[in-house]
């Protein structure tokens, strides 16, 4: 084995780390719903999204008659979603309320593929939408017009300033998402994702929604301006300007350190080897 | 040329006789003899490098709005140390490149200082008369490793200020001295605005210059002591075999330094390192994670991050937690180090002069205890990366931190343990026989 592929096989190991979301994808999702209660369901996203005010130009309004559920976004909801959050959005003690999370929180739950779960014990997590965006749409637009609550947030990222939304990432963010966007783990099991795979809207909707642990940020903490802002830097993030050669997976010294050993002092071991008789 | 200009020079300064011994001077050959100088081709590199990057630096916390090319943080208030590290890295000419280079130099630099140290104690190479060029050496790689956490400080990003602070809350933990040393360190209270240009002349005054004196000490203690060699063929403790300084010793060397510059440079070149411009700069309401120091830090970290939460109450006085892994144990592994030498030679009884080397098989207890010391420091620096690999595994932080605990005590003992036994069973072995007579099959 040549150190040059050992190094290669470590970096595509360490790769899996930095894309550390991408991991959650492979849960199972086999396990029976008739276990014992969830020890940790969530927090309400209801509870939460209450404190959310609705947006300007929201589609929040109630609907004055209860949709029938005979529709695919009924049906779907009926088929996936009632056995916890209950036929009515009433919850039920596996999972929360969901009357007034609105299109904002559901939609970023579904489109990230965090729900379904197959059980409530499960780790929310972003993992490949199960669903057509038609499917999402009905779902949606179902639980919105039964229960209301905010519509999902306008975001323009080009409307807002790199540098400003900078500074903004650093203060908010930084410190569970990582400078970088790497993601960092949590002190009770879940992790803060790496924010390399969210859309726009994702971001924004997570902004406002606070989805899982993540504080909620209302447009008194940050306005509509400064969410542009943050997307755009999250955006680029996505792809910043990496120079300097290969990026190393941007989780710190970590990697860099690993690299100096196995690759630097490796090709040196070996060029001592090569140079000094060993007899 | 040469030769006139030679004896015109043996003429007047009478070196001749000197340099011809010296150049006819003997090397033992052994690859591990060269771990050394890997290290000390890296400190060329780190100050041909490092003088480069002074020319650009700015060593002020003063604050400016910068306005370089690398425009995501166009407009943003950094310090003017930190806008001399994004202008370095976008637009010097090379000057990234001159950084990355500097920045792995530094990190090969402590990892050849490192195997080097290994290679001594497991040779025992250290032992009488060669006690005070261990020391001499155990001393560089403290310099070393200031050097290095001096560098790391300076370009005032987020990991440059979270460095400091736990830094800062490590000395500030010592007992009655720890604030005042702060403050003497620092001329005020964390972080202020003197703590770059004092950590400037420490980084490229100071500890370079007592490294490199002490380098010259320590090649000049090898020149009148001699190198060691392994035991067999003509070697004994009253000669010392190897090809004269002049030509091949010096052509083997010269072909490592081009090695070792070509491994770094190559790094540099290929590899990024340490993004300041992703990281932001250093602001104290903030910080960012996943982070680490250098890896030679790492086991610092490690301990603080799996100390127990222990805080005592002595001599009047609040006994602060950090003290403990931040302290406590650096100060006795360096004490260790430092008494080595002593400690061996009291527990043997043995003071008599070595020229040869041991083989690490041959002593199975000081093996032993090699092996179980460096199980401790590679579990501690793999405790430095505690919530990676809480993420790796997809398990609480707290889970992973009481498993490296348990794994932090035990795991070094089994092994210097095994080592023990397994080089003692080899040791005791009859011989092999250097032939075994294979019965036909058929």
């Amino acid at each position: 084995v040549t150190p040059g592929a050992l190094a290669a096989v470590v970096l595509a190991i360490l790769g899996t780390v930095a894309g550390g979301a991408t991991l959650a994808g492979t849960v199972a999702g086999g396990a029976t719903l008739a276990g014992t209660v969830a020890a940790q369901v969530p927090t309400p996203p209801g509870g939460v999204s209450a404190q959310v005010p609705t947006p300007p130009g929201g589609v929040s309004a109630q609907a004055p008659t209860p949709p029938s559920p005979q529709g695919q976004g009924g049906e779907l909801y009926l088929r996936d979603c009632a056995w916890c959050h209950g036929a009515n959005l009433e919850g039920t003690s596996r999972g929360p309320t969901l009357v007034g999370t609105g299109e904002a929180s559901n939609r970023f739950y579904l489109t990230t593929g965090r729900m379904p779960i197959a059980d409530p014990n499960e780790l929310i997590r972003r993992r490949p939408s199960v669903y057509s965006g038609a499917e999402i749409d009905a779902i949606v637009g179902y639980v919105a017009a039964l229960g209301g609550g905010p519509a999902s947030p306008a975001v323009d990222p080009a409307a807002g300033d790199l540098g400003p939304g900078g500074e903004l990432y650093r203060l908010h963010c930084g410190q569970c998402h990582g400078a970088t966007g790497a993601g960092f783990p949590l002190l009770s099991g879940r992790s803060s994702p790496a924010v390399w795979n969210s859309t726009a809207v994702e971001v924004a909707q997570a902004i406002r929604v606070g989805p899982g642990g993540m504080p909620v940020f209302s447009p008194e903490t940050l306005t509509d301006q400064e969410v542009n802002a943050i997307v755009r830097y999250v955006l680029y993030l996505q792809d910043p300007d990496d120079r300097g050669g290969f990026h190393l997976f941007r989780v710190g010294p970590l990697t860099e350190g690993i690299v100096a050993w196995l690759v630097g002092i490796v090709l040196l071991l070996f060029a001592a080897r090569l140079l000094g008789e060993d007899e | 040329v040469i030769a006139p200009v030679a004896r015109w020079l043996d003429d007047r300064v009478g070196l001749g006789g000197w340099a011809r011994r010296a150049l006819n001077k003997a090397f033992p050959d052994h690859w591990s003899f060269l771990l050394g100088e890997i290290a000390m081709y890296c400190f060329a590199v780190l100050v041909a490098t490092g003088v480069f990057l002074t020319l650009f630096f700015q060593p002020s916390a003063e604050a400016v709005v910068y306005s370089g090319s690398y425009e995501p943080l166009q407009g943003v208030e950094v310090t003017q140390a930190y806008a001399s590290v994004l202008d370095i890295s976008f637009d010097v000419r090379a000057g990234l490149l001159v950084r990355q280079v500097h920045h792995w130099a530094a990190l090969v630099f402590v990892a050849a200082i490192v195997l080097h140290l290994l290679r001594v104690f497991f040779t025992g190479a250290f032992r009488r008369p060669r006690e005070i060029n261990w020391m001499v050496g155990v001393t560089m790689l403290l310099l070393a490793m200031f050097s290095g956490y001096t560098g790391y400080s300076l370009p005032s990003d987020l990991l440059s200020g979270a460095a400091l602070r736990i830094g800062t809350a490590v000395l500030q933990s010592i007992p009655f001295i720890g604030t005042w040393s702060l403050f003497l360190l620092l001329g005020g209270e964390f972080p202020s605005p003197q703590m770059i240009p004092r950590l400037f002349t420490f980084h490229v005054l100071l500890l370079p210059v007592a490294i490199g004196g002490l380098l010259g000490v320590h090649v000049a203690i090898l020149w009148h002591q001699k190198h060691t060699q392994f035991p067999g063929g003509p070697r004994t403790d009253k000669n010392v075999v190897g090809p004269p300084l002049w030509p091949a010793y010096m052509a083997r060397s010269a072909g490592l330094f081009c090695a070792v510059a070509a491994v770094v440079i190559g790094l540099g070149a290929l590899f990024q390192i340490n993004p300041v411009w992703l990281y932001g700069p250093f602001n104290p309401s903030t910080t960012t994670a996943p982070a680490q120091p250098d890896w030679y830090w790492g086991w610092m970290d490690g301990a603080l991050r799996t100390f127990p939460n222990w805080e005592f109450r002595g001599l009047g006085r609040m006994i602060a937690n950090p003290f403990f892994p931040g302290v406590l144990l650096p100060a006795l592994t360096f004490l260790g180090l430092y008494a080595w030498p002593f400690l061996e030679a009291r527990l043997t009884g043995d003071r008599s002069e070595h020229q040869l080397l041991d083989r690490p098989r041959d002593h199975p207890v000081r093996s032993g205890i090699g092996a179980g010391v460096v199980a401790f420091y590679t579990l501690l620096t793999v405790a430095g990366v505690n919530d990676t690999i809480a993420r790796l595994l997809d398990q609480p932080v707290f889970r992973v931190t009481g498993a490296l605990r348990v794994a932090i005590l035990v795991v070094p003992v089994l092994i210097g343990l095994l080592t023990w036994r397994a080089l003692a069973a080899v040791k005791d072995a009859p011989p092999t026989p250097a032939a075994t007579v294979e019965r036909g099959g058929g």
